[in-house]
């Protein structure tokens, strides 16, 4: 995805953060539906990415289109896209494919709330993902049945459907999508792409951290507690003992790194001195 | 002209050679230093008292 497009699906997934804890798996199949009806009108692809309609009238568009088919939720969301700026129609079908399996990421790391971490929710996700994808990579006849064009959405899907027996809601939902709707790629490509996404989102879980020696049982206390705390969410930390790092802390969660590392400190500096 | 654009690319990679033996240098007096078993949990310490206090003020 080119510049401009995934500034917008940055935005778009910033703004969907906001609604992920009520997250519900109808919310995430009105979403494909709607990548449906873009996939297959040429007309309405041209619309969305013709550069003298404005951003409102793209939307109004959308919502148009949709009103009454869909919840007002799924309307705004698919409306927020379309008034958004993208290089390609490829490219906001794209980003409405990746909202939608968002929507059930989030669906799956709800279910372990309980537990007050979303990991549990999220690797099962991730195990079902992965089991269907080796029941497809085993069997040559499902392989050749799930890529036969004659062959319907519904029973594509009733196939995948019996590979898993005994996998989630969430990942019926993102199997069934893949094969039913693989938008130009293989349906175990598009499957492994999703249980990236779900990794990803694990990761917010996940607080790396590297030091030079042990933490003692206060600071691991101390860091657990101010992570915690920063971030607004259980976190499982993982302590690795890294002497590269000469002195400090360098701490990972997701995509975000606090580095307080003497090597990184020093890195800095010989810019300074040196660049 | 021609000196003078030879002085400028001397001076720069002088200071490049003098800032990489600085940090060098700085890098295994620090490193000596942190050997120091209480020195090293100081410096973690530290970074876990900038932790609490910016929750603190976050939580005003």
């Amino acid at each position: 995805m080119s510049g401009v497009s995934s500034e917008s699906l940055t935005t778009a997934l910033t703004k969907l953060e906001a609604k992920l804890p009520m997250a519900t798996l109808e919310l995430a199949k009105e979403l494909f539906g709607i990548l449906g009806m873009v996939d297959s009108s040429a007309g309405l692809r041209r619309a969305l990415t013709d550069p003298s309609r404005t951003g409102d009238d793209k939307s109004a568009l959308v919502k148009q289109l949709v009103g009454g088919k869909v919840s007002a939720e799924a309307a705004d969301i698919a409306g927020g896209l379309a008034s958004s700026r993208w290089a390609s129609a490829r490219d906001i079908g794209d980003a409405l494919e990746t909202l939608a399996a968002t929507v059930v990421i989030a669906v799956a790391e709800n279910k372990s709330a309980v537990s007050a971490s979303g990991i549990s929710g999220l690797e099962e996700l991730e195990n079902d993902l992965f089991s269907f994808n080796q029941a497809v990579a085993s069997n040559h006849e499902v392989q050749r049945a799930l890529s036969e064009p004659q062959a319907s959405a519904a029973a594509k899907i009733g196939l995948a459907q019996k590979l898993q027996p005994g996998a989630s809601e969430e990942a019926k939902v993102l199997t069934g999508q893949a094969v039913a709707q693989p938008r130009g790629i293989k349906p175990t490509k598009l499957v492994a792409r999703f249980a990236e996404l779900a990794a990803k989102r694990q990761q917010r879980w996940i607080a790396t951290v590297s030091v030079t020696r042990p933490l003692t049982e206060t600071q691991f206390a101390r860091l657990q507690a101010g992570l915690n705390a920063l971030y607004g969410r259980e976190l499982k930390v993982n302590i690795t003992v890294d002497p590269e790092l000469i002195g400090g802390i360098r701490v990972q969660v997701g995509d975000e790194v606090l580095d307080a590392s003497v090597v990184s400190r020093l890195g800095q500096l010989h810019r300074q001195l040196a660049g | 002209m021609a000196i003078e654009s030879e002085r400028q690319a001397a001076v720069v990679s002088l200071r490049s050679e003098v800032g990489t033996l600085a940090t060098t240098l700085a890098g295994r007096i620090v490193g000596e230093a942190l050997n120091d078993d209480e020195r090293s949990a100081r410096v973690v310490d530290r970074f876990l008292a900038d932790l609490e206090n910016q929750n603190a003020g976050a939580a005003k």
